[in-house]
């Protein structure tokens, strides 16, 4: 069941400046699954994310999509780009075009589909991101939470196996960023692997299926949330915190409460029932 | 211009085609250059600044105020047609102007009927200049009121997807809308920098000001290369093949409308010659 879709095996990245941004980076993406990609700041998130479709190519290391070596030739990254997606962090950079039906077309069209077909993914891409209501809206004209779900449709359009969001949720208040990620879960839930970076530790907590922490060009962990944000050097290495969640289960356990450490709650109302259960209610 | 683009984004008449748009206007523009001036353009300027305030909804403070702009140009203009400069000859009965010597050659024009002599020179209104610069600031006018409808009405994109129509080559057409973009970019970068420069009162005295703006106008370029650059990724990353295709608008073209405003304008050029010949 599991299925290899985008692996980076020992990947070095350094950019023309000097900076050495993969020093080494390695991780496998499986089909279908939601996964997180924490790390501070200049971890190497972003390059990383840059060689999934083959915008940057690894000075040494291998980037595979399902099991095969990327290839680098102007065809074969028009076929990997409309398979693998990326959001930009930045939707400023992303959006060019003026009118969001527009900007939404410009991938489709990329991909050689006729104007009907095209018309039918923008539609669809619309109504999946909720801003169907800002057609004819200059993309200059949209808030920031609006600009981003329209980045995420710009790549919705193109109907990717993988879709990649580079931080996001960053620039967004909470409820902006949690309407985003469950924009992403429903993706997800229709087939699509997603990939986020981030360093929220309590969203890519809950969120994720996998979790990969990133430090200084590498990976240092991946697993199930709850295992990698258990490993508290591994935190400190790469300047995360613990989520909430945990930390307050840990600090139960500690008290003395009676329950499983294997049995981590990963969402609010888990932990509420797991105190009701451990003060003997 | 951030203005008339914004009226243009919101403009009721924004799905009309900017072909059907564009050959109102450049037919309204030659009545208004060719049609018998002053009466003519000024009633072309009424009629399309009235469609452009009653139509297309602009505000008629805002409407005004654009005129503004051109306004300096106008004046100029005006005067340098109206005034007559020449060697200073022979003798007139004149009167004085301020503290200069002035003599009387049209007395009927009364006050600006002077001549104002400086050194050697006259410089004077001559009936022909004056009417000159009348049909001059008219044509203007008129010409305006077109161009401002077709301004105030038709996106940036709507015009560039005419200039495609049009077979003005992509390369021109591309570059328009990517320097379109790339305005409201560097007007988004230029704020902030110039917000974060202000909360440490970097404009406080108007030597600090030079000096933070200099470092404005340095750092918008370096982070205005930065994000050409990664504009350029994020167009890659979509597939971009070196043309950037989307989808056109949905637009009207109705031939009935555009019959009427002809024909409007046809009537106003008639009109114009049917009064200047009954004077
Ligand atoms: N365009 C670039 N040119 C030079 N160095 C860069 C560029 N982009 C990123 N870097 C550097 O590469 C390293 C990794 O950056 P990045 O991949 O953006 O990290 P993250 O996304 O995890 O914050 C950082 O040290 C950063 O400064
Ligand atoms: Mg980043």
């Amino acid at each position: 069941m599991q299925e290899p879709i985008l692996e980076a095996l020992d990947v070095f990245y350094r950019y023309p400046d000097g900076t050495g941004a993969l020093t080494g980076a390695t991780l496998t993406i499986e089909r279908g699954q939601k996964v997180a990609i924490l790390g501070p700041n200049g971890a190497g998130k972003s390059t990383l994310f840059l060689h999934f479709n083959g915008l940057l190519r690894p000075e040494k290391g291998q980037i595979r999509f399902h099991g095969e070596v990327l290839r680098y030739d102007r065809s074969s990254l028009w076929q990997l780009r409309q398979r693998v997606g990326i959001v930009f962090q930045d939707p400023d950079i992303q959006l060019f075009s003026a009118s969001v039906r527009q900007e939404i077309s410009f991938g489709p069209l990329n991909l050689g589909l006729k104007p009907p077909e095209t018309q039918r993914r923008v539609e669809a891409a619309m109504a999946a991101t909720g801003v169907s209501s800002l057609a004819d809206r200059p993309t200059h004209f949209l808030s920031h939470g609006q600009k981003k779900r329209v980045a995420i449709a710009d790549v919705l359009a193109m109907e990717p196996e993988v879709l990649i969001a580079d931080e996001p949720t960053a620039g967004l208040d909470p409820a902006g960023a949690r309407h985003i990620m469950d924009l992403l879960t429903e993706i997800n839930g229709r087939g699509t692997t997603v990939v986020i970076s981030t360093h929220d530790v309590d969203l890519a907590y809950t969120w994720a299926d996998v979790a990969f922490v990133m430090a200084g060009g590498q990976v240092i962990a991946g697993g199930k949330p709850e295992e990698v944000f258990e490993q508290d050097e591994l935190l400190v290495k790469a300047e995360l915190g613990k989520p909430w969640l945990l930390e307050v289960h840990q600090a139960l356990l500690r008290g003395g409460c009676s329950g499983s450490r294997s049995d981590r709650p990963r969402r609010r109302k888990e932990l509420l029932e797991m105190i009701l259960a451990m003060t003997g209610r | 211009m951030f203005t008339t683009d914004s009226y243009a984004y919101t403009s009721p008449l924004k799905k009309i085609d900017p072909v059907e748009k564009g050959a109102m206007t450049v037919f309204s523009l030659l009545v208004a250059l060719v049609g018998p001036a002053p009466l003519t353009p000024l009633l072309v300027a009424i009629f399309w600044g009235a469609l452009t305030v009653f139509w297309a909804r602009v505000s008629g403070r805002a409407y005004l105020k654009l005129y503004l702009l051109p306004l300096g140009f106008l004046v100029l203009g005006w005067f340098s047609l109206a005034l007559s400069f020449s060697p200073l000859t022979g003798s007139t009965a004149g009167y004085e102007v301020g503290w200069l010597p002035a003599k009387t050659v049209w007395p009927s024009l009364g006050p600006l009927g002077g001549t104002l002599s400086i050194g050697p020179w006259q410089l004077y209104f001559t009936p022909a200049g004056l009417r000159t610069a009348g049909a001059m600031t008219a044509r203007s006018l008129g010409a305006l009121s077109c161009l401002y409808f077709f301004a105030l009405t038709t996106p940036l994109t709507q015009m560039v997807g005419l200039l495609q129509a049009l077979r003005v080559p992509t390369l021109i057409s591309e570059l328009m809308l990517l320097i379109y973009r790339f305005t409201f970019v560097l007007l988004d970068v230029a704020t902030a920098i110039y917000l974060a420069q202000s909360a440490r009162n970097g404009y406080a005295r108007i030597k600090n000001g030079y000096f933070s703006l200099g470092q404005l106008v340095a750092n918008l370029f370096l982070k205005a290369m930065a994000k050409g650059r990664g504009v350029f990724i994020a167009l890659e990353a979509r597939g971009y093949q070196g043309e950037l295709r989307v989808l056109p608008e949905r637009l009207e073209w109705r031939p009935a409308r555009l019959g009427v405003l002809l024909a409007a304008d046809v009537f106003l050029l008639a009109l114009g010659w049917y009064l200047t010949q009954g004077v």
